[in-house]
């Protein structure tokens, strides 16, 4: 139907291109033939048939439209349902619509073309925003893409770079950097803070700490990294001028520190000067005690070794008189004179008590060697405990060293005190035993003079909880708690005007420190004091020591068993 | 003729010991004891005309000891023997005739022996004076010589005749 319609109207416009040029090629040649008037007329009807179909046509499709146009709107299509079919009336009422909704479209036009303009001027105003934070960033910001070609730069990129942003765009990024690696353009992680060095335009290197962000959008895309460099010559130059400072300081302190060392060393010089003064003044105020000590066997076997002489002489001239005795029974033919002679011998040998004489001149050899041993081992005993300056460590037992020191100093005590000891098995402790002694017997010699008449100084050592113990304790007047306090300070003393040093304590605590231990005291008024030297196992030497020796240990007993 | 008895008193057995030997061989008996406390029960069974003491003794000092032994026994005479003292505590006791002589350790055997003969010489002839005064009488002139020739006297008596007998 349609393709009919439209090889209508093609033929209809085929003629007509055909017929009005036939028209006016005939009115130009009208004069030249009669004929031609019947031509020109008849193609005159035919052209104004076709015409009026045009026109019918044209009006038709008008007519079509509008009845279009008013179904559009339900107020026209109730007209042209119910009211009268007045086609001028419908095409008002269309246009009408017509018009209105074209106005309506326009303003629906004009405001989204409003929005358009508002959200692009808002979009370019942030996009201008965020350039200019770019540009306000003190750090160089280049944003590359997949391809880790330049795509954009900030303020401070090209500045720092040197070039204009035309020449940076597009340029691959590792031109800029002195080293940079692909394996730097991780696409899921962030590199942070690494020191690298840009390359300006002017071919200078700028050392930079860099971050590089990989940029991926939300669909998981990668866009590029984000880089951003930061220039670090102001840092580095801080850095090196602070360094600088600390290599001056660190040599004004080398030196202040040799100075203090060299100070050090004066005061420890001083100080084992201090301490052997310390040692010899409490061997001097020993002194008596062990002279009465040394003196109670030189006494006797002085006495002895006169006894022994008069023995010896009683001997030799008993032998004289045997000799003579035996020479004369040998020269006497008569039997009866020479029993005489035996008997007379016999009596002076018991006058002469030469029996008694050879029994006791053993018993003195026997004795005056006792003696001897005694002295012996005073002597010994002294040379170990005034053993001056460092020597080498040893592994000692303590309860030996305790003993040691009481050789000597017990003579001061046992008039004085009871010396009960509780030892427990300890094992080997590795110390300067001199040093140690020494404050075994300031101790000793403290908790004596702490004692007023008579008393008891207990002496316990004992492992526990990996130390070693051993506690000196006396059961004097006790140590008032004010002076509880200084007890362990240089120069402090209760004693009379040149009795003590008041160094005793001081210097004990140093030499208990100097073996990694603790010296620490207790006390109760009108009780008595206890002071404990606690040394550490750690340093418990050769291994002696086992473990399980430990747990079965007895445990110091409060009253002190004594032995 | 009496032996004399010496009681020694003193804390080491080899000092007893050596000072037993030579009071032995030089006539006197001795006793021994090693602390205050022994020598007093000694005494309860024993008589001794002198006591040597060491200064220092567990227990009690020398001086203490003698100044008990001063209390119980008057006539006694009281001899420390010492290596060491507390020297104004000896010379007070000195001084308040505790202590009638103070000798030092190491001794000399003759200076010890001398030093008790003497005492004991003075202690008998001052007992013999004293037991005169008690008398009423007067000392005869023989009666010093008398004494050195018998040094162990302990007590002198007139005979109706005007002899001094020595009770032996």
């Amino acid at each position: 139907m349609q393709t009919k319609k439209i090889i209508t109207k093609f033929l209809l416009a085929l003629a007509l291109t055909f017929l009005i040029p036939q028209l006016v090629i005939l009115y130009i040649w009208e004069d030249l033939s009669t004929r031609t008037s019947f031509l020109l007329l008849l193609s005159t009807l035919a052209l104004i048939g076709i015409g009026s179909y045009i026109i019918w046509d044209i009006v038709k499709s008008i007519r079509g439209i509008f009845k279009d146009l008013g179904e559009m709107s339900p107020g026209a299509q109730q007209e042209t349902v119910s009211g009268s079919k007045d086609e001028l009336q419908v095409m008002e009422s269309s246009i009408e619509v017509l018009s209105k909704k074209i106005v309506e479209d326009m303003e629906a036009l004009q405001y989204s073309a409003e929005l358009v303009e508002k959200t692009k001027s808002e979009l370019n105003e942030a996009l201008l925003h965020a350039e200019n934070i770019m540009d306000s960033m003190g750090d160089a910001l280049i944003v590359v893409g997949p391809a880790l070609k330049v795509k954009r730069v900030n303020q401070s990129a090209k500045k720092l770079l040197g070039y204009r942003e035309e020449d940076l765009l597009g340029r691959s990024i590792d031109v800029l950097f002195k080293e940079i690696f692909l394996s730097d353009f991780s696409t899921d992680a962030l590199i942070a803070d690494k020191r690298m060095c840009f390359i300006t335009r002017e071919k200078q290197e700028i050392p930079v700490d860099v971050s590089i962000r990989p940029l991926n959008d939300p669909k998981g895309g990668h866009r590029g990294h984000v880089v951003v460099a930061r220039d670090m010559r102001m840092t580095l130059k801080l850095v090196s001028r602070l360094k600088a400072a600390n290599r001056s300081l660190e040599e004004s302190l080398k030196k202040r520190t040799a100075d203090i060392e060299k100070i050090y060393t004066d005061l420890k010089a001083k100080d084992t000067q201090i301490l052997q003064q310390e040692k010899m003044a409490s061997l001097g105020m020993l002194a008596t005690g062990i002279a009465h000590e040394i003196n109670n066997p030189v006494g006797y076997i002085n006495s002895n070794l006169e006894m022994l002489q008069d023995d010896l002489e009683r001997i030799i001239s008993y032998m004289h008189l045997l000799e003579q005795g035996l020479s004369a029974i040998a020269g006497e033919p008569n039997q009866d004179r020479r029993e005489q002679e035996v008997a007379q011998f016999k009596e002076i040998c018991s006058k002469m008590e030469i029996d008694r004489h050879a029994r006791e001149s053993a018993e003195i050899v026997q004795e005056s060697r006792q003696g001897l041993d005694r002295i012996k081992q005073i002597i010994h005993d002294l040379k170990r405990f005034s053993h001056t300056g460092e020597s080498q460590e040893e592994s000692v037992d303590l309860n030996q060293e305790i003993q040691s020191t009481l050789n000597i100093v017990g003579h001061e005590l046992k008039y004085k005190a009871k010396i009960v000891k509780d030892f427990g098995c300890l094992p080997l402790f590795t110390c300067y035993p001199h040093q140690l002694n020494q404050v075994f017997m300031n101790l000793l010699v403290n908790a004596s003079q702490a004692i007023e008449e008579r008393g008891t100084i207990t002496i316990r050592t004992f492992t526990q909880e990996g130390s070693l113990f051993i506690t000196i304790q006396d059961d004097g007047p006790g140590i008032p708690p004010a002076n509880l306090k200084q007890i362990f300070e240089p120069f402090f003393t209760t004693k009379a005007p040149g009795k003590g040093s008041g160094l005793g304590l001081y210097l004990s605590r140093g030499l208990v420190e100097k073996s990694g231990g603790r010296l620490s005291v207790e006390s109760t008024p009108g009780e008595g004091s206890t002071f404990t030297i606690e040394l550490p196992l750690a340093k418990a030497g050769n291994g002696v020591f086992e473990a399980d020796l430990m747990m079965t240990l007895p445990a110091p007993s409060p009253s002190g068993a004594a032995k | 003729m009496t032996r004399h008895c010496i009681l020694i008193v003193d804390d080491e057995p080899n000092i007893r010991s050596s000072l037993t030997r030579l009071f032995q061989r030089n006539g006197y008996n001795t006793l021994l004891a090693e602390n205050g406390a022994d020598a007093f029960s000694l005494l309860k069974k024993a008589r001794a005309s002198a006591v040597i003491s060491d200064y220092i003794m567990p227990g009690q000092s020398g001086v203490r000891f003698l100044r008990g032994i001063q209390k119980h026994y008057p006539e006694m005479i009281r001899v420390i023997l010492s290596g060491r003292a507390d020297m104004a505590r000896v010379m007070a006791a000195i001084n308040e005739g505790v202590v009638s002589h103070f000798l030092l350790k190491p001794w000399d055997n003759r200076v010890l022996l001398e030093t008790l003969r003497q005492a004991i010489h003075e202690r008998e002839h001052s007992a013999y004076f004293a037991h005169l005064l008690q008398s009423g009488g007067t000392p005869g002139a023989s009666d010093a010589p008398l004494e050195l020739t018998y040094p162990g006297i302990s007590r002198l008596r007139e005979a109706d005749n005007g002899a001094i007998i020595i009770d032996d």
